[in-house]
């Protein structure tokens, strides 16, 4: 799995992309985690390039939106493939996240105050 | 059509990375659709790791896996020595809780039963056979 990160007007978008599984998933996990750890309070997960996450990676989903909850930070999702949606509904986890089709309409919410 | 592949893999999370890749390859040679390919792997991969992570937790074993191209379905079959455990019998995790109170544990196997068209346990011989099916033309 590769992972890219870009910046936009304050907000930190992650890409992870390929499988997002039991081998992949903490690498994932560190990523976003370090970049709540330097500071990081609004971050935008753009999954359009995740062929398919398990269910190792829904727990890094669920860690990640906990601990910025806490820090009183915002987390976009966005891109997600059918796959991906799949699983999000399967897990009953599409009510947790806020769900953007794309990385534009993902960072243009969590830019307003 | 019928084709049937058996490997053996270590144990361990690198030999759950080459069951899926394993996986993946049968799959290609097989040309089952884009649904399988997804399906199947995640299934694989939640199915192993937990076996490695709970049922061998740390003790040496191989896995036996068979994949099998039977008719309209993918079946595959996945054999361990560790203790008797059913997971068909885990709890599903509370799919409406808000998300301070979701729990991590059973996330994965819940998962399973939902892509799958058919999940089977069975205690034989002193080993663990899971075995799962999939519509080769799943999502198609």
């Amino acid at each position: 799995m590769q992972i890219a990160e870009s910046r936009v007007n304050g907000i930190v978008a992650v890409a992870p992309a390929g499988r997002i599984d039991t081998t992949t998933a903490p690498a994932l996990e560190q990523h976003l985690i370090g970049l709540l750890n330097g500071g990081e309070r609004r971050i935008v997960v753009d999954l359009t390039g995740v062929d398919y996450i398990s269910s190792a990676g829904l727990r890094v989903m669920l860690l990640l939106a906990r601990r910025l909850q806490d820090a009183g930070g915002r987390l976009g999702l966005c891109g997600m493939g059918d796959p991906v949606r799949q699983v999000f509904q399967l897990a009953g986890f599409l009510p947790l996240f806020v769900v953007h089709d794309t990385r534009q309409a993902a960072v243009h919410q969590l830019a307003l105050p | 059509m019928c084709a049937v592949e058996t490997l053996s893999v270590p144990g361990t999370l690198s030999g759950v990375l080459q069951a899926v890749q394993a996986f993946e390859q049968f799959g290609l040679v097989h040309q089952l659709s884009r649904g399988a390919m997804w399906r199947l792997p995640l299934a694989l991969d939640e199915i192993l790791s937990n076996i490695v992570r709970h049922g061998l937790a740390g003790r040496t074993a191989t896995i036996d896996l068979t994949f099998s191209l039977a008719g309209e379905d993918v079946v595959v079959e996945v054999v361990d020595a560790a203790e008797a455990f059913n997971p068909l019998l885990a709890p599903a995790p509370d799919n409406t809780a808000p998300l301070d109170e979701r729990q991590p544990g059973g996330l994965g196997i819940a998962l399973v039963r939902r892509l799958m068209d058919d999940t089977r346990y069975e205690r034989r011989n002193g080993r663990n056979h899971f075995l799962m099916r999939c519509r080769a033309d799943a999502d198609r």
